[in-house]
């Protein structure tokens, strides 16, 4: 890939798969916490235990924010920062079709992180450190 | 061969001119000593449960190792330390080395039945801090070779790696979060993190040099580490603050981390002191 208009649309498509699976990924966190699949041990001293979905909604939302964000970006930054949280997602989601939401969002992170061109002025540059 | 990353092709004692570096054959030496002391009480029979202990014991040094390196730029600042930069990637790279055996140790205590990691996992809040910062410590190392670095380019390398601050502070969180976290090494690494991201704050307005703010510092890192060891045992335990502010004053379960927050403030700032009125002054004397 070397036409530039092209790497940006793929770089765009990628951010677009994961605000979609991201989007996804939140309902089904949400749905599983509505479902109401509790904590699965007892809560007691420093064990702090929270229900399923939790962390998946909130990772999900992480997801969502930092594609939109890297959409916007020419950055390959901004793709790895995707593939993070949709990583950290698939680990902690808990549910099947959480997991399997997020590794999509995962795989929109890498076509982001690798379409991704430096810019021509990358960030930082010029400023005295 | 050659097609491997050239931190591969070359030894880690060696500096980029291809000289043995005494400062880095020193680093990666010191670097194996934590995994010597756990296997030798691995093997003792000091812990009453090996595997936890080395759980324990893995997770700290890590913890450690990524404080160091927080600690290099400070030192870099503070004491025109400019070889500081040459084992800070060695020092980075050992704890993630000790963070994946932290893991491992966890798999194996779990008797690596996925069902049941994958369940506490999600729901064990401590966990899902640890596997947010895990995810950002592999990302890190992952992006560290020279490569990785072309590949990214200066700037865009530097805004990625400032994800170590939010790795190291969830790291500690983590700590924080575990079970039997009512006194002693938590809060000490509270204390620290606290003083390194404070310090990085003060040097962005030129202060970090500063004998007064690194005392001053070294004072708001002890309170805070002193109250916090009070509050946070009251908070998730429900003990008495009082009894936990009384440890301070009694050495019942060793030197409190109030203290060792002090002294260590208090070397930097010292060691800064003398190295500022005796050696740089010397120095800028002779510059002019």
């Amino acid at each position: 890939m070397s036409d530039p208009q092209r790497e940006r649309k793929v770089q765009r498509f990628g951010c677009l798969i994961a605000v979609a699976f991201g989007v996804l990924g939140l309902v089904a966190a949400i749905a599983t916490l509505i479902d109401g699949t509790g904590a699965v041990f007892p809560q007691e001293g420093a064990y702090t235990v929270i229900p399923l979905g939790w962390g998946g909604a909130a990772l999900s939302l992480a997801v969502v924010v930092l594609a939109m964000q890297a959409a916007r970006e020419r950055s390959r930054v901004s793709g790895i920062y995707i593939c993070m949280a949709a990583l950290t997602g698939v680990l902690v989601g808990g549910t099947i079709f959480m997991v399997g939401a997020l590794a999509i969002a995962f795989a929109g992170g890498v076509l982001a992180t690798v379409s991704a061109t430096k810019d021509p002025l990358p960030s930082g540059a010029g400023q005295t450190r | 061969m050659t097609h491997l990353p050239v931190e591969f092709r070359t030894a880690p004692w060696k500096d980029r001119t291809g000289r043995v570096s005494p400062l880095k054959a020193v680093t990666l030496v010191a670097l194996f000593i934590p995994a010597v002391l756990m296997l030798n009480d691995y093997v003792s029979g000091t812990w009453i449960i090996p595997v936890v202990g080395l759980i324990y014991w893995s997770g700290v040094w890590a913890t450690i190792m990524l404080l160091l390196a927080l600690f290099i730029t400070p030192a870099r600042r503070i004491y025109r330390w400019r070889r500081g930069i040459e084992v800070r990637r060695m020092i980075g790279v050992g704890a993630l080395a000790y963070t994946l055996a932290h893991v491992a140790f966890y798999f194996w205590l779990r008797f690596f039945d996925p069902s049941f990691i994958i369940t506490e996992t999600a729901t064990r809040f401590t966990l899902i801090v640890a596997t947010i910062s895990f995810v950002g410590l592999v990302t890190l190392g992952l992006t560290s070779f020279d490569a990785s670095i072309k590949w990214l380019g200066g700037g865009e390398w530097d805004r990625l790696h400032k994800i170590t601050y939010a790795a190291t502070g969830l790291a500690v969180l983590h700590f924080m979060l575990s079970p039997g976290a009512y006194a002693g090494l938590p809060f000490l690494m509270v204390g620290v993190f606290f003083w390194l991201m404070a310090w990085r704050a003060l040097d962005r307005r030129r202060l970090g040099e500063r004998i007064g703010v690194l005392a001053g510092l070294t004072i708001a890192a002890t309170a805070l580490t002193v109250l916090l060891e009070a509050v946070w045992p009251a908070l998730m335990l429900g003990m008495d603050p009082w009894i936990t502010l009384s440890w301070n004053f009694s050495l019942e379960l060793g030197i409190s981390p109030g203290w060792i927050v002090l002294a260590l403030g208090a070397a930097v700032t010292l060691t800064a002191a003398i190295r500022q009125r005796f050696f740089l002054n010397g120095v800028a004397q002779a510059a002019k």
